[in-house]
């Protein structure tokens, strides 16, 4: 069977060769800084002129240095609050509208969706205008309804939850669509079948949607792990780190020992651990929860 | 949608962007170009603009690509570019970043084109205040301008609460019964920090800290943390704690426009903005809070930064001495459409330039407080800004609460003279 | 479930879709009402959803005084540029993948696939030497090139090409064609869906994507949407009024694309088999 053979080898070069340019592209964006970030964070980086190396000086400082604990911290409260808010959200969207069997469905769907089409600095302006305490409209009518608002975004208990929310209403819109793909797969008969059995919606939601859809929920709650620990612009634009550090979360943190201090090496050391964190939660999480086949 | 029409109209939308990259690849568009980057916004970018265009106008074998608008990403983007020995020629830094990115500036006397100064047909003795463009002797930047923090006042309002509105208080004393006067008509009296954010609440700490002739560092130490340290954030405090002039987390700007508060501190650059909201306002210096009359102030530089060793940075050079000489005459306009003292002779005597609005309503009394000395700039220090990182957070708490006085300054303290200690 | 009840439970359903959808546009209409106020009434205490005039000043001001047009341009190469080298660059890379047999392909898949897990925004500061040293900072590229490469869209294509029937396939090969041939003829025309899903998912993210714009596109003729909307920022006083003009403009061309491509996307995404 030599011409099976040969085929298969034919197909390994032109399969490579196929793979090639996603490959080059892959390894020069998306690799390789990941390994020039732990370079530069093993150095008192200097752009200009010598750069010192200096082991894991960058680290220690780091684990030393009590805002990087807080920071870390926050990251979590801000992941903690922002993931189910977003799968939540997008989730109950999408059930709704499949349930909702009606010819304008198209309308609602484009509202629910449209946050997601705005940009970061837009949402966050918009967002800081409208919590605002004086001018903004929702401390206006949560006033107006006889309540005293909080400081939604001047307070350290409420700041993280605020901006978690904000980025729930600019995120969720995606996962909706992508959820209302996964319900529109399943078997209309499934259904069916259940409500002759006498089930009413919510045994058939735990019985047959939630089964049905776990697997795709935890994907999408690992790629919005990766984006919420991760989180810069909204909290760069609607608090800066504040009030205090209350809502300083990693990647601001790390964007201004870059940014505004100049130190290059802490700020590729923060990014490293970042990079570390969320990596090795992201691939704990696909073997623990069993998501391997989700993968491939 | 057929797979031939699919695949047409992808390689069409394919080759749009292609064409346009390569069209407007600017490495090769720099070669007869200057580049100026400005960290301005808003009414201020407008007024550089106006100036570039008038400049152009006059003198077409200028080219310059303007760009503004950057954030705080600006003095990052700036060392980075001098890496990337793609820098702008011409840029604009303040003077509490300054000697962070000294070493990638051109002394302005001493550059590959020789000294620009000279080339530009201008003396040292030209500008107001030549020595805050020193760094270690050496001048690594053009004074601009100098800009600051005042208090504008609304007019209607100090009428309705039976003041004065021709009269700024000049006392402590007066300051505050002007407040009381004004909480009593139900309106918000003062915000003595823009919008809100850390760094308005530091800066309007530093003139109260100032005002007691108390230093913020002294060589590499923290000198704020002594008795006047905590009266002057105590009396900060209390506006928002304890007296209800204002309450913390508010944004002074939204209230100030929305006709609702009586007195804000802002800066200079302010004006464009509160002339559009069409108030009827005044400006003043803040009064005399403790020992002496004092506001946050701060520079613009113009500076060069470094290029690559070759003949076409001399070129460039040469252009952008070029360009400056014939930016001179515009320091009057950057005043009137910008806000901020202009730092240069010619422009300060301008009779012209007492004739605008922006004179008359600000400027005038900018410039005079600038002349007496009455908007001071924060300490030089290559670290300053991490200093200030440091010190905003504490300041912050204390200004909501969260903390006392006395903590947020031992705390400031301990996070400074870090700073200042680290490598 | 009575006849009579029809009526009223679909006025209640209407009203209670429509409500929702009210309510989650909310902070658009107002960034709407914003943009066509006077200036002066922009700031209020109490909201005021009826201004008393309505103003066009605001977009003027921005297309006069800013080059809007150029950013938008701009954001259209970048997306498109990002947008096309994806769909290129995936295409081969997913049908090699999904349906070519070579040794080794599903490991090679599972660890390109575990730079998901590497979060795009933080490697900005190694990003920004790589680029330089590539010498394509302030160009397109550097913004389209990395985007082009995220293991989502390889992800996506692969998924569909995997559960496209192998029967066609087989008998395509039996008369003899090429891999070119079989993906040319084969598999793309049946994958159209999916590429309406990886297109918009693309182009909308290269749309909105602003931190590392920000570091690569550093000169002004280069600037996109999101940078050159955050130019009318001011450090202490944000001009609401030109900023939500700008916003409202900005955003118009991504609710089309995405209102047009809708039912792909849907379609796209559903039968790419990610809720297997």
């Amino acid at each position: 069977m030599t011409s099976k053979n040969e085929n298969t080898k034919a197909d390994t070069i032109i399969g490579l060769l196929f793979l090639l340019p996603y490959l080059i592209l892959w390894l020069l964006f998306a690799i390789a800084p990941v390994g020039y970030g732990f370079y530069i964070s093993l150095h008192k980086w200097n752009p200009i002129g010598q750069s010192p190396f200096v082991g894991f000086d960058n680290y220690t400082q780091l684990f030393s240095n009590d805002r990087f604990w807080n920071a870390l911290e926050n990251t979590f409260i801000y992941a903690a609050w922002a993931i189910p808010l977003i799968l939540a959200l997008g989730l109950a969207f999408a059930l709704l509208l499949k349930s909702a069997k009606m010819s304008t469905v198209a309308i609602i769907e484009g509202a629910l969706f449209f946050p997601y089409l705005l940009n970061v600095s837009v949402v966050g302006i918009l967002w800081a205008f409208l919590l605002d305490p004086n001018v903004g409209i929702l401390p206006y009518y949560i006033r107006a309804i006889g309540f005293s608002p909080p400081d939604f975004l001047n307070s350290p208990a409420y700041v993280l939850p605020t901006i978690a929310f904000v980025s729930a209403w600019w995120l969720c819109g995606y996962r909706m669509i992508v959820f209302r793909a996964g319900l529109n797969a399943i078997p209309d008969e499934l259904y069916e079948s259940s409500a002759l059995d006498g089930a009413g919606p919510i045994r058939q939601f735990f019985s047959i949607t939630l089964p049905l859809m776990k697997p795709s929920i935890l994907f999408a709650a690992i790629l919005t792990l990766v984006a919420g620990l991760c989180t810069l612009g909204q909290v760069l634009i609607m608090t800066n780190g504040g009030p205090g550090t209350s809502s300083e979360v990693l990647a601001l943190f790390m964007y201004r020992t870059a940014f505004e201090s100049f130190n290059f090496g802490q700020a590729a050391a923060i990014g490293f651990m970042l990079f570390a964190i969320v990596f090795v939660i992201s691939i704990a999480l696909v073997k623990f929860l069993g998501l391997k086949s989700e993968l491939g | 949608m057929e797979r031939r029409d699919f695949m047409k109209a992808m390689a069409c939308l394919g080759l749009a962007p292609l064409a346009g990259t390569l069209g407007s690849v600017p490495a090769s568009a720099a070669e007869t170009k200057m580049w100026f980057n400005t960290l301005f916004h808003g009414g201020d970018a407008d007024a550089m603009e106006t100036i570039v265009k008038n400049i152009h106008a006059s003198n077409p074998d200028l080219n310059i690509d303007l760009t503004q608008g950057a954030w705080t990403e600006y003095y990052a983007q700036l060392y980075n570019s001098v890496v990337a020995e793609s820098a702008p020629q011409i840029g604009i830094v303040d003077d509490f970043r300054y000697e962070s990115v000294a070493e990638v500036l051109y002394d302005v006397q001493d550059t590959p084109a020789g000294n620009i100064l000279e080339l530009m047909g201008a003396k040292t003795d030209d500008f107001a205040q030549w020595d805050i463009s020193l760094v270690g002797g050496k001048a690594l930047g053009i004074p601009l301008d100098q800009n600051g923090f005042g208090i504008y006042y609304n007019k209607d309002i100090f009428r309705k609460a039976g003041l004065d509105p021709e009269k700024f208080p000049q006392t402590r004393e007066e300051f505050e019964s002007a407040c009381e006067a004004i909480k009593k008509i139900g309106k918000l009296p003062y915000h003595p920090a823009l919008s809100g954010e850390p760094r308005y609440i530091r800066r309007a700490w530093l003139a109260l800290l100032w005002s007691l002739n108390e230093d913020y560092i002294k060589g590499d130490k923290a000198a704020f943390n002594t008795d006047k340290g905590r009266q002057s954030l105590q009396y900060l405090v209390d506006m928002v704690q304890k007296q209800g002039w204002n309450r913390p987390g508010t944004n002074g700007t939204n209230q100030f426009l929305s006709g609702e508060l009586g007195m804000l501190q802002n800066g200079t650059w302010f004006y464009l903005t509160v002339e559009k909201a069409k108030l009827d306002y005044g400006c003043s210096m803040p009064p005399k809070f403790f020992d002496r009359q004092v506001s946050w102030g701060g520079y613009h530089l113009i500076v060069l930064p470094k290029q690559p060793d070759s003949d076409e940075t001399v070129a460039k050079l040469q252009a952008t001495a070029k360009f400056l000489k014939a930016f001179l005459p515009y320091y009057s306009l950057w005043g009137e459409m910008g806000g901020a003292v202009p730092l240069f002779k010619a422009a300060i005597n301008d009779p012209k330039l007492k004739e605008t609005q922006t004179w008359k309503k600000t400027l005038g009394m900018f410039s005079q407080a600038a002349a007496s000395g009455l908007m001071q700039a924060e300490p030089r220090h290559p670290k300053i800004t991490d200093v200030d990182l440091a010190v905003e957070p504490h300041v912050q708490e204390a200004y909501n609460g969260t903390i006392t006085v006395a903590e947020a300054l031992n705390r400031a303290e301990a996070d400074v003279n870090k700073v200042l200690a680290g490598a | 479930m009575s006849t009579a009840s029809g009526p009223i439970k679909s006025i209640l359903k209407y009203t209670f879709y429509y409500g929702l959808a009210l309510i989650w546009i909310i902070p658009i209409i107002w960034m709407a009402i914003t943009a066509v106020k006077p200036t002066p009434e922009v700031m209020s205490f109490t909201p005021n959803w009826l201004p008393s005039a309505i103003t066009f000043e605001h977009f003027r001001d921005l297309l006069d005084k800013r080059p809007f047009f150029l950013w938008l341009a701009n954001s259209f190469q970048v997306s498109l540029l990002a947008t096309v080298i994806t769909i290129v660059v995936t295409t081969f890379a997913a049908y090699s993948l999904a349906r070519m047999k070579w040794r080794g392909r599903n490991v090679v898949f599972a660890i390109l696939l575990s730079a998901m897990f590497i979060p795009w925004e933080i490697n900005s500061i190694p990003l920004f030497f790589i680029v330089k040293d590539l010498g394509l900072l302030n160009t397109f590229w550097a913004v389209a090139l990395p985007l082009s490469a995220l293991p989502v869209s390889l992800f996506l294509l692969r998924q569909f090409f995997i559960n496209i029937p192998t029967e066609l396939e087989d008998a395509a090969r039996i008369d003899g064609c090429g891999h070119l041939r079989i993906l040319w003829h084969i598999i793309i025309p049946v994958s159209l869906p999916a590429y309406g899903a990886l297109a918009i998912f693309i182009f909308v993210f290269s749309w909105n994507e602003f931190f590392w714009s920000l570091v690569a596109l550093q000169r002004s003729g280069v600037r996109t949407m999101p940078i050159g909307l955050k130019t009318l920022v001011a450090a202490s006083d944000i001009q609401y009024d030109l900023m939500m003009a700008g916003s409202f403009m900005a955003t118009l061309p991504a609710l089309i694309i995405f209102l047009v491509l809708r039912r792909h996307v849907i379609s796209g995404i559903s039968m790419a088999g990610v809720q297997r």
